[in-house]
């Protein structure tokens, strides 16, 4: 089980640039059933102008898919982290689930991960980056469909963060000294066009943001409920909605709806 | 008359086998000390004892006590070196947690355990946190007497933070919970190993600009400089290094392993403070 661990750790101080570490994560991680991974700074979060990956992006259709609809903002994993008390600790998904109470669109992104990713558990490591005013965190999530909790395999998979993350800023420290450029490495196309809705559709929204049901809505407008449920399909195809909840946060932030 | 000159100093004192009768009653404060952080703070139930000293069987003889002592003999930190050719906590408590490597055997090989400041918003003089004089005050310590490496269990917060150093510490292990039996609370730690050696304790002191001995003088120690204390050949180097040497050389060396920030600092520094002359180094009350 430490086999590839060990062996990560003796390569890693050979690794000179950020592509290099990923190449060498990647499979380090595969080995142990994680199938995403993500590592961003979380300093300037909230603003949310810029997403600072320190290491590892894989560009998997689900993290394209959350960071387009800009889930970071109402991610429960991204709010709970910045009230850590810096403990270190890791946490799971599924615990996070069962004891924090989430709101709907919370609930709504990790049923996502489930059914579209097949993400069916993960873990966060939080990584506190110094400790001076305001507290500079990173972030790392990772999940798999294999993915299970393992006291073990979270230590390894702690390690393996560890050690990366301190890898990773050395050699951007190190390209930030010598001028080069660090890209962002998240292309984030918040004001992408969407398809016109039609009024109808806009309506639909409307009443979904106000906690109205499909059945509902369908009385209000005197159609069948089958109507609706088309209506609110064609409208989530055109914005890239996967669910009802998603589709109301996308219509707010692309100014469909107030 | 050295004695009483040190006791006057806010410094890190080493006390082991050849001194510790001039320390006794610092001991029993640091045992009375550790009780009331380790027991009754951290609520490590196990070793609470009847006499209020937080005693166990790695305090023998053969530790070596690292304390940080205020002008008044007051206990400001500390830390306790033990030698790893016998049981030791990582060859024992923590067997089980060396997955990775076996902890190192051999007399140049020391284990550090007990860990403690009282209170980190103190500042020395010079301005330096507690932590920052006792860790350089054990690298002055271990490289003066040959140990090459201190291994440990520590906390993984611990762990990170020494990331930011310029340290080779490597994982003997992986990062698991401890404790958490019989309403003990549970921690998060790992087995470390620490390689040391002069250079790296003067990255260390160049990261924290300190360019002077920390440690006081020590006595009765089988050393043959002795008669000055643990400001052997060392620390004398590490000393004249920064005399005779450009800031410049310095960062260079340092580049490849320091942080960014750090060497931010340490340019600011170099920059804003000239390199001190041997005689303006001579006149520090060490």
């Amino acid at each position: 089980m430490f086999d590839v661990l060990n062996e990560f750790l003796n390569k890693l101080p050979l690794v000179k640039t950020i592509s290099e570490l990923e190449k060498l994560i990647e499979p380090t991680l595969k080995h142990y059933h994680i199938e995403h991974f993500i590592c961003t700074n979380m300093y300037g979060l909230e603003g949310m102008n810029d997403l600072k990956p320190m290491f590892g992006l894989w560009n998997t259709p689900w993290v394209e898919h959350y960071v387009r609809n800009s889930y970071y903002n109402e991610d429960a994993i991204v709010l709970y982290q910045k009230g850590l008390d810096g403990n270190g600790i890791p946490f799971y998904w599924t615990d996070l689930i069962a004891e924090k109470k989430l709101t709907k669109s919370q609930y709504s992104m990790f049923a996502e991960a489930w059914k579209v990713a097949k993400l069916k558990e993960g873990l966060v490591i939080p990584l506190l980056i110094s400790e001076g005013e305001p507290e500079e965190l990173a972030l790392v999530s990772m999940a798999g469909e294999h993915f299970t909790q393992d006291p073990s395999l979270r230590g390894i998979l702690h390690s393996i963060t560890i050690q990366s993350h301190h890898r990773a800023r050395q050699i951007i420290m190190r390209e930030h000294r010598t001028g080069k450029y660090i890209p962002n490495r998240v292309v984030w196309d918040a004001d992408r066009p969407v398809e016109k809705l039609t009024n109808t559709e806009i309506t639909i929204i409307r009443y979904l943001a106000d906690g109205k049901t499909i059945t509902d809505i369908a009385k209000f407008s005197e159609k069948s409920p089958k109507t609706i449920s088309n209506q609110i399909r064609a409208a989530s195809k055109k914005i890239g909605a996967l669910t009802t909840t998603h589709l109301v946060i996308l219509a707010k932030r692309h100014g469909i709806i107030t | 008359m050295i004695a009483a000159f040190e006791r006057r100093a806010s410094m890190i004192h080493v006390i082991n086998k050849h001194n510790r009768h001039l320390y006794r009653n610092t001991l029993n404060d640091m045992f009375q000390l550790r009780h009331s952080i380790f027991v009754d703070g951290k609520k490590w139930d196990h070793l609470r004892k009847p006499n209020g000293l937080e005693q166990d069987e790695f305090d023998t003889i053969n530790s070596t006590y690292i304390l940080k002592l205020s002008s008044e003999d007051e206990i400001l930190g500390g830390m306790r070196l033990y030698p790893t050719t016998g049981p030791t906590q990582l060859n024992t408590i923590f067997k089980d947690t060396c997955v990775l490597s076996a902890q190192p055997s051999a007399p140049e090989h020391y284990e550090w355990s007990r860990y403690f400041i009282t209170d980190p918003r103190h500042r020395s003089k010079h301005g330096k946190p507690v932590h920052m004089e006792l860790y350089a005050g054990i690298l002055e310590y271990a490289v003066a007497m040959n140990i090459k490496s201190l291994s440990g269990y520590i906390e993984v917060n611990t762990f990170m933070r020494s990331k930011r150093m310029p340290w080779d510490m490597r994982q003997l292990g992986i990062p698991t919970e401890y404790g958490g039996k019989n309403g003990e609370p549970t921690g998060y730690g790992l087995p470390t190993l620490l390689t040391l050696d002069e250079t790296m304790l003067q990255k260390t002191k160049a990261v924290w600009r300190m360019i002077f001995p920390i440690l006081s003088l020590s006595l009765g120690a089988d050393h043959k400089d002795s008669w000055q204390g643990y400001k052997a050949e060392a620390v004398i180097a590490i000393q004249n290094a920064l005399s005779l040497r450009s800031s410049d050389a310095i960062i260079h060396d340092l580049v490849e392993d320091i942080t960014f920030q750090a060497e931010e600092e340490m340019s600011e520094y170099f920059l804003s403070h000239p390199t001190p002359s041997p005689s303006t180094a001579s006149r520090y009350p060490i």
